[in-house]
């Protein structure tokens, strides 16, 4: 069971603002990633905008895998800035779990 | 019987028929039978040459009797008919046999066999063609007005559009108020008009028209005649009864919202509130979202209530309710223009914003509305734990995760179930679908006729809409009972009931059986004996089994024309 | 002797094969053709002749250029140009006999260059007017009053040649076998005035183009076709009498289903719901079903639609028959063996990841797209478009069917995607407006 913790996505929207709302769960994204990531970046980013923070520090070696080659972010049905959110949650891995 | 000159007509529906019945064999088998006097086959019988060649062999073979055997009379029936009329026979002493959907398609794995079906099928065809008569059409005159049966926002603009054509409307409401739940609303998508304002409008243009006359507090009780001369009774106020007489209704009875039973998702919880309610504490908010003197701060919405039931309740509605996708995104949009800092939950299972509606999903997500997908079999649970609400579901989206939610309002976006209008339903005698809701005779193609002509369905009635598809059914019947009327009359088809005085001997039988009231007693030359209103009768056959004397026939389908058809059909092939 | 191009200006027929020729091999870009080097002339009404560089001694362009873009091969005394032509056409002005020229559509200065010893127009000159020969073509006979172009072997090797082309060479076998006399080659377009009172736009909707979406495969993969092709393929008077596969005409046995082909995706500018497709893709489901019973078909969405009346009850029981249903939107389709297809997609419900499937068949199901010409109906700007280039409806929720100009109405997809049901009421209603719209005008004289 996870409790739902909306104030999480404040915490994670740094400098530059995290936003992941257009998405509509098509998972192109996932489908077209050349890392074969499975976890990036749909459903990682839900886990933000519900505030699962466990499931995104757990997450944290995924994160650093990607490769930012925006290959999901060229194929988005919507438009979501997916690169941008993925170093929006670097930036926050590396305040919360490597202390930087 | 006389000697009959058929002409009878194999079509080869350009390889539809041909490629798997043999139309020159079926040609061949039945040009001898008796009383056909030309067979010959056409690559497409409905192409206009191949009509007016038809037409050619009707006067110089001097016909009085036609055949073609081609596709399903609900294609081409009328065609041939009127080809019929042109050539200067009589339309009722056409058949048309369907070689093409009741036999060539069905039995494409045996040429051999399909073939050997063919040719009884146009003996059959043959057999009552011998038998036919000319008849002629029963021409009613129509009245220029129309009963409208519900005064929300269809049946509104329905009036004033009849009125706009110059015919006169009897616009007829249950309620003290006009304007059904669109009164009740406020802003409304997808142009953010505010649905009091609609009506006042509405009512404001009605009320300068002469040719309207609007009853309110006012029900139909009673309908009699028929398409283009009803007469209606109608009871205003507690006593008073008006008799109308109108050439055409159009029912706008509306839709009810869905009341959930008590416990479904929460229903009866202090917090959780059907959509309709939601929209009143948008509406009265200043900045924040009040409910019960508490604020507002996350909000669950939950779809599908009422709509595409599963499980075990009893008569579920399993339909989408079509509207609530949009108008609970749309709401959404709203509440977060009161008060942006709200977190809104949405639980749905296919979010169902069609066509531009996708904008309302769209902007929804961008302002901040949290979409969780739950499974049909595996719903969300409301409960209030030591006070406070508390949602349970598993997001499909988030790998099945479970989640909990402490939300201050549970909405339930409850669907549009029809009204309660069985007395309605038994006076106009009208077809109801599995759904409830009222049911058209095509969906795609007449959505708006009824099997009972000259009745019309629109809006909500027929099936959940949204407030601008509902004005556009309403005005889709006004079209049609437009098209009706201004003609000036209608002509029936002459397929009734007909008495065979000498052998009735009035038993009430066929009475009580007609489910038109299309039977009266009349008194001929001292015999008490059973009669048709021709205007009332539908040629449905109901009173033809219950007579003891047999003696009632259908005309068209007469008894001795069905038994000839059944010995044709039995006979051997070849 | 060398070879040379020799013209005989009587045998000429006028026929231009020559310019066509000349055009056709000079050409670098098709939407460019080239400016023939050659042309063919007409003198006194029915002299026929052709003219072109004659390589001349004289070498006034040669001479006249400022440049030396101009030079003449040592060895064949052909003039040819060269990249330093600055454009100047000092050249053109030059030449005693008109036969260089500036090309507009290829910003060139063109001549004849005599094909580099192989000219192209003598290859084509069907009655050896222009010959690439060392001789000059022999006289004809002073007795002979027609002389045969072709020898019998010649004509039956240009008639094998025709390709069938379709295009009409006005030989009248059409009208003479068409037994309904429907053929007319008379007929010529033709302007009529109509006088009306009131007019309904129902100039419908365009069909997404599924090349758009290349990471489809549409166009490349001959198995990924649209559900236009698809429902030619299942309908009544179809082609086939099967379904089959376009690589092989194969029976298909794992068809899959691509919605949201072109729809709801911004990477084609289209955020739009079509509206239509899920049930159309539901139906084809069905109807294969019928025409094959063993095949399995895969649905892949993101949100089924079935919202109208009885369609959600439609998709149920497409379910019930065994169509396979799975949210996740298709990414990608490669080809692999056989023309079969490998499917990319997240499977959200399952929540396992990302998927790959096999499929024989893919079918796109692709989405409605706005008619823009119905914007050019009148003058321009006055029939208002909403800002996705439909038909603006300007009170669609209590006039639908209303638009910018007074007196004109908006049916059925013209104005948004709607399915027929919405079509056929949207319709009703445009009609009793314009029918209520000429009442007024009535009234009002």
């Amino acid at each position: 069971m996870a409790r739902v913790n909306p104030s999480f996505l404040d915490e994670v929207s740094c400098s530059s603002d995290f936003n992941a709302f257009a998405c509509m769960n098509c998972g192109v994204c996932t489908a077209v990633c050349p890392m074969g990531l499975d976890l990036l970046p749909r459903r990682l980013f839900r886990y933000v905008l519900i505030g699962l923070e466990d499931k995104v520090i757990e997450n944290t070696e995924t994160i650093y895998t990607c490769l930012l080659c925006k290959m999901c972010e060229e194929n988005c049905p919507a438009e979501v800035k997916i690169a941008e959110n993925v170093k929006c949650l670097r930036s926050y891995i590396n305040r919360k779990v490597f202390k930087l | 019987m006389k000697d009959r000159r058929i002409g009878v007509f194999v079509c080869y529906c350009g390889g539809n028929i041909s490629d798997y019945v043999d139309v020159n064999k079926v040609r061949d088998a039945i040009e001898n039978e008796p009383g056909v006097a030309v067979a010959k086959t056409h690559m497409f019988t409905c192409s206009d040459a191949a009509q007016q060649e038809i037409i050619e062999d009707i006067q110089n073979e001097k016909l009085d009797g036609l055949v073609v055997a081609s596709c399903s009379p609900k294609l081409h029936l009328f065609t041939f008919r009127a080809m019929a009329e042109r050539a200067g026979l009589n339309p009722y002493q056409y058949v048309q046999v369907n070689l093409r959907e009741q036999c060539s398609w069905a039995h494409r794995d045996n040429v051999e066999l399909a073939t050997d079906k063919a040719i009884r099928l146009v003996r059959a065809g043959i057999a009552k063609t011998r038998l036919t008569e000319p008849l002629s059409t029963l021409r009613i005159e129509t009245k220029p007005k129309v009963l409208v049966i519900g005064a929300g926002v269809a049946g509104l603009r329905a009036a004033l559009a009849i009125s706009d054509l110059g015919l006169f409307v009897f616009l007829v409401e249950k309620e003290p108020e006009v304007g059904g739940w669109t009164r009740k609303w406020n802003k409304m998508f997808f142009h953010d008009q505010r649905g009091d304002d609609i009506i006042d409008m509405l009512k404001d243009q009605i009320k300068q028209r002469e040719n309207i006359t609007l009853f309110t507090n006012a029900e139909v009780v009673e309908k009699g005649g028929s398409v283009g001369d009803f007469s209606i009774k109608v009871r205003v106020g507690k006593d008073d009864t008006i008799s109308l007489e109108v050439g055409a209704i159009i029912v706008a009875t509306g839709f009810d919202v869905y009341k959930p039973a008590e416990g479904e998702f929460g229903y009866g919880l202090d917090g959780v509130i059907r959509l309709p309610e939601f929209k009143d504490l948008v509406t009265q908010s200043n900045g924040t979202i009040n409910y019960n003197g508490r604020t507002v701060k996350n909000i669950v919405y939950i779809y599908c209530v009422g709509s595409r039931q599963f499980g075990d309740i009893d008569n579920p509605n399993l339909y989408c309710s079509r509207y609530c996708c949009s108008a609970a995104a749309y709401e959404a949009l709203c509440a977060y223009e009161k008060n942006p800092e709200l977190h809104q939950f949405h639980l749905f299972r296919d979010m169902r914003t069609y066509g531009k509606h996708e904008v309302l999903y769209e902007e929804a997500r961008t302002r901040q509305s949290i979409f969780i997908r739950y499974e049909d079999e595996d719903p969300p649970v409301v409960e209030r734990v030591k006070g406070k609400l508390r949602v349970r579901v598993h997001d499909q989206l988030t790998g099945g995760e479970e989640l909990e939610i402490e939300p201050d309002l549970v909405v339930l976006v409850t669907s549009m179930v029809p009204r309660e209008n069985d007395k309605l339903v038994d006076i106009l005698k009208l077809p109801v679908g599995l759904d409830g809701f009222f049911n058209e005779i095509h969906p795609k193609l007449r959505p708006v006729e009824t099997v009972v002509d000259g009745v019309f369905i629109v809006g909500a009635a027929q099936s959940p809409k949204t407030m601008a598809e509902s004005v556009a059914s309403a005005l889709s019947g006004v079209s049609k009972s437009a098209a009706l009327l201004m003609k000036g009359y209608v002509d029936l088809e002459p397929f009734i009931a007909r008495i065979d005085t000498e052998l009735c001997e009035w038993c009430e039988e066929c009475t009580k059986a007609c489910p038109y009231d299309a039977v009266e007693k009349v008194s001929v030359d001292g015999k008490e004996v059973a009669h048709i209103i021709e205007s009332l009768c539908k040629g449905s056959g109901a009173c033809i089994p219950v007579c003891p004397k047999d003696a009632i026939d259908i005309e068209g389908y007469t008894d001795v024309q069905v038994k000839a058809m059944i010995d044709a059909l039995i006979q051997e092939a070849v | 002797m060398a070879k040379q191009l020799f013209v005989t200006p009587y045998r000429c027929i006028d026929c231009k094969n020559c310019e066509i020729a000349c055009s056709f091999i000079h050409t670098q870009d098709p939407q460019k053709p080239a400016l023939p080097r050659i042309r063919a002339y007409t003198f006194k009404g029915d002299v026929h002749s052709v003219a072109l560089c004659q390589q001349c001694e004289e070498q006034t362009c040669l001479e006249v250029c400022p440049t030396g873009a101009l030079v003449r091969d040592p060895e064949t005394g052909v003039i040819k140009r060269t990249d330093a032509c600055i454009l100047c056409r000092t050249c053109a002005l030059a030449c005693p006999y008109g036969n260089i020229h500036f090309d507009p559509l290829n910003k060139e200065i063109v001549k004849c260059d005599l094909c580099d010893g192989d000219p192209f127009c003598a290859k084509y000159c069907p009655s050896r007017a222009l010959i690439w020969a060392e001789e000059p073509a022999p006289d004809l006979e002073p007795e002979m009053e027609v002389e045969g172009l072709l020898g019998e072997e010649e004509a039956r090797y240009s008639a094998n040649r025709c390709l069938d082309c379709g295009g009409c060479s006005e030989c009248h076998e059409c009208v003479n076998v068409c037994p309904a006399d429907a053929v007319k080659l008379d007929m010529r377009d033709e302007e009529q005035i109509l006088e009306v009172s009131s007019v309904i736009v129902s100039t419908g909707f365009n069909l997404f183009d599924a090349h758009l979406k290349p990471t489809y495969g549409y166009g490349r993969y001959p198995n990924v076709i649209t559900a236009m092709q698809m429902d030619r393929l299942l309908s009544p008077t179809r082609p086939f009498n099967h379904v089959i596969r376009p690589s092989d005409g194969k029976r298909p046995d794992n068809i899959a289903f691509v919605l949201c082909t072109g729809s709801r995706d911004q990477t084609v500018n289209n955020r739009l719901c079509s509206r239509v497709c899920c049930m159309y893709s539901i139906k084809q489901s069905q109807l294969i079903m019928g025409a094959l019973p063993l095949a399995d078909i895969t649905i892949y969405y993101i949100d089924i639609r079935a919202f109208g009346k009885g369609y959600d009850e439609f998709g149920e029981q497409a379910k019930a028959m065994g169509v396979y249903f799975v949210k996740g939107k298709v990414a990608e389709i490669k080809e692999t063996e056989n023309n079969n297809l490998t499917v990319f997609y997240e499977d959200i419900a399952g929540g396992d990841g990302l998927k790959d499937a096999e499929h024989d068949l893919v079918v796109l199901s692709v989405g409605l797209l706005p008619n823009i010409d119905a914007l050019n109906l009148f003058d321009e700007g006055l029939l208002e478009a909403d800002i996705y280039s439909y038909v603006k409806e300007i009170d669609e929720d209590i006039n639908p069917g209303k638009t910018s100009i007074d007196g004109v109405f908006v049916a059925g997809a013209a104005s948004a995607a709607r399915d027929i049901p919405d079509s056929i009421l949207h319709a009703g209603a445009a009609a009793a407006q314009a029918a209520a719209y000429i009442e007024r005008m009535r009234a009002d004289k």
